[in-house]
């Protein structure tokens, strides 16, 4: 089990390493674009 | 050494210590007392109870790298049973005493007993007691009887001689105070193994045997059959009729009676042998003893196993969970602790557990003490997996024991039993935990790749372009119409992301703007559409706000090239002020999304274990005085 941990851990940084490289994050934006008007408050008249 | 004759039968008579004053004819058992020049003779000196003591007068062994023979014996008894004082001379003429009970070896040495002494009736069980400035716990206060003698003794002493007595001990050090002389007698020593002594001419094993058959006799109730097996045996139970008889005497005279509500059957019958843990057992004896917490009966057995080599052992089976116990002389330290109290023996920290009063509701077979169903005790536990300390507490007497949590299996293959054993229910307050020692080294790794991570991150931090490519400031008509408009071309180069900022005038208003990078000569696009509003305001006398003026997007992945940004803006109708946006592209900003998504999923591994390890620790304090606190200082991890 601790051997699965470590080689799981070893992946887990070499993918880190890559995403980082090519600059890939869990927050960027897909290609598909958010219907307008969504995020606007109920405040706005 | 002086030799002389004895008076009565004239066989001789050998003093080897200059402090012995009496001895036992060998022959003809003649009491002596020594004076300058001849022998008084006190007359006959009772005959000694049969017992398989592996210790006879002449054996001789090592304390200390001191060399001591055995010149002397006093056999006695108390409330409870018999005990053997054998007197020890060693070369230097210095003269000791080694305690014989039921396999239990105590060896002390005459001591002046300091001058303040309080008197027998002033001491009380559990008391503390300086003795030459060692702090003692009184574990025992009892008027023996002496029984007999043999050998040389250095007092006069004979059958039926009283002898008052408190036994004191602390973690290293046993103590008794002989109060039969004013002023007490004290003596001084600690527990030991017969193993360790080093010990010849001890009696043959055949011998010892031959006194050790087992006895048959009937119930003096019923007539049921009844049987001793072991020397030392006080009482025995017979499992028919609830009687309890008196096993030391031929009469089986009936000590007590007890009323069978609830047949129990022992899963170890009495009778039944088996090896364990080095030593061979007869199983002589079973009682069931009982708490009772909230008016919850919480009920448990009990067997006395004895060995010829061990003496008197017990196993206790509580919801199919076993434990080897055996008792101990030495009295741990106790300390109050931060969350619970401590009990420190032979450098092991255990954590108190649980007190309370343990009852005897149901016997049967032999005991090495007068065993009566109804006997109270209270009793603390201290754990420290796998092992457990339990005080037990009486008016009279304070015993410690040490517990070692064994696996049913084991218990199965000692006796050789034909049925699997009950698997145990629930965690037992010493189970070893299966995670113990297992939850560390995952946190250590995780340590380790947090640390790893940690460079990574910085490495690109220091390398990553963090580079500004193209930046505009923009207005937008607040029309209600979409309007639209392409950025210059702007050069990308190298790896990495793109970041599209905008940082807007917004005030209590929204914007949407429908963007598009555009790679001019592949054609390759990044559409996204980004619904910015910020809305702020007072409510109740509370301020409040909604949304950011500014907007930040990531694209992932952007290869290099020549690039422009088509946007399309949608802005609400009214008319008014324009809203202006200045517009930042980034190239190759460093990210710490992934960092600490990573960490969290290179988290779960230890968290995991260390809840599952919590989890036990937490079934394993539910069934104590501490169920509802923290068990966070158990965990070893």
């Amino acid at each position: 089990m601790f051997k699965t941990y470590v080689a799981a851990g070893l992946l887990a940084l070499s993918l880190f390493s890559y995403a980082q490289y090519h600059g890939w994050s869990v927050w960027s934006v897909s290609e598909s674009k958010p219907q307008p008007g969504v995020a606007r408050s109920a405040y706005h008249k | 050494m002086k030799t002389a004759n004895c008076p009565s039968c004239g066989a001789p008579v050998v003093f080897r210590s200059t402090a012995s004053i009496l001895a036992v004819c060998g022959y003809c058992k003649s009491t002596l007392i020594r004076h300058d020049l001849d022998l008084e003779n006190l007359g006959r000196m009772a005959d000694l109870l049969e017992d398989a003591s592996p210790l006879q007068l002449g054996a001789e062994g090592r304390y200390k790298n001191g060399h001591f023979a055995l010149i002397g014996r006093i056999q006695l008894r108390y409330q409870q049973g018999v005990w053997n004082e054998w007197h020890l001379l060693f070369d230097n003429q210095q003269s000791g005493w080694l305690s014989e009970t039921n396999g239990k070896y105590v060896l002390t040495f005459p001591t002046p007993a300091p001058e303040n002494i309080p008197a027998f009736d002033e001491l009380e069980v559990g008391h503390s007691l300086q003795l030459h400035g060692q702090a003692f716990q009184i574990i025992n206060k009892e008027s023996s009887t002496c029984i007999a003698g043999e050998g040389e003794l250095p007092f006069k002493v004979g059958a039926g001689y009283e002898a008052p007595v408190i036994d004191l001990s602390n973690q290293q050090n046993f103590a008794t105070l002989d109060y039969s002389e004013a002023p007490p007698l004290l003596f001084i020593g600690e527990q030991v193994e017969l193993g360790t002594l080093g010990m010849t001419g001890l009696r043959e094993r055949e011998a010892m045997a031959g006194k050790a058959q087992v006895k048959s006799f009937n119930c003096p109730s019923c007539a049921a059959p009844l049987q001793i097996r072991a020397t030392g045996t006080e009482s025995v139970a017979c499992g028919n009729c609830g009687s309890v008889v008196d096993a030391a005497h031929e009469n089986h005279q009936i000590l007590s009676r007890f009323r069978i509500q609830n047949t129990h059957t022992p899963k170890l019958l009495p009778g039944s042998q088996g090896h364990l843990r080095g030593a061979d057992y007869d199983v002589v004896g079973y009682l069931r003893r009982q708490v009772t917490v909230d008016n919850v009966d919480y009920p448990w057995s009990e067997y006395l196993l004895y060995s010829e080599k061990e003496g008197f052992r017990w196993l206790s089976e509580y919801d199919g969970h076993w434990n080897f116990i055996k008792t101990t002389t030495r009295t741990p330290i106790v300390s109050p602790g931060l969350t619970k109290p401590k009990a420190i023996f032979l450098g092991t920290a255990y954590q108190h557990f649980q007190t309370a009063t343990a009852k005897v509701t149901y016997v049967l077979g032999e005991f090495n003490w007068r065993v009566s169903v109804g006997e109270e005790a209270q009793v603390s536990d201290y754990v420290a997996p796998p092992l457990m300390l339990s005080e037990e507490k009486t008016g009279k007497e304070i015993t410690w024991s040490v517990a070692e949590y064994v696996e049913p299996e084991e218990i199965a293959a000692a006796f050789k039993l034909e049925q699997p054993l009950q698997r145990p229910i629930g965690v037992a307050p010493n189970q070893p935990s299966p995670h113990r020692g297992k939850v560390l080294p995952y946190w250590k790794a995780f340590a380790a790749f947090t640390l790893s991570a940690l460079l990574i991150q910085t490495g690109f931090m220091i390398t990553s372009q963090n580079r500004t490519v193209y930046q505009n400031s923009l207005e937008f008509e607040r029309n209600g119409a979409a309007s639209s408009l392409t950025t210059e071309v702007f050069p990308v180069s190298g790896t990495g992301n793109l970041v599209v900022r905008n940082q807007t005038s917004l005030s209590n208003d929204w914007l949407y703007l429908d963007m598009e990078l555009i790679e001019r000569n592949s054609g390759r696009s990044f559409a996204f559409g980004r619904d910015i509003s910020y809305y702020y305001g007072r409510d109740g006398g509370e301020s409040w706000s909604e949304g950011n003026s500014r907007d930040e997007v990531v694209l992932s992945d952007v290869p290099a090239g020549e690039y422009l940004l088509q946007i399309q803006a949608e802005t609400p109708a009214g008319g008014g002020a324009q809203i202006s946006d200045r517009l930042v592209v980034v190239r190759d900003v460093p990210q710490w999304s992934n960092f600490f998504l990573t960490l969290l999923g290179l988290a779960l591994f230890p968290l995991l274990k260390w809840w599952r390890s919590h989890s036990f620790e937490s079934r394993r304090w539910a069934e104590s005085d501490y169920a509802s606190s923290s068990d966070d200082d158990s965990d070893d991890d």
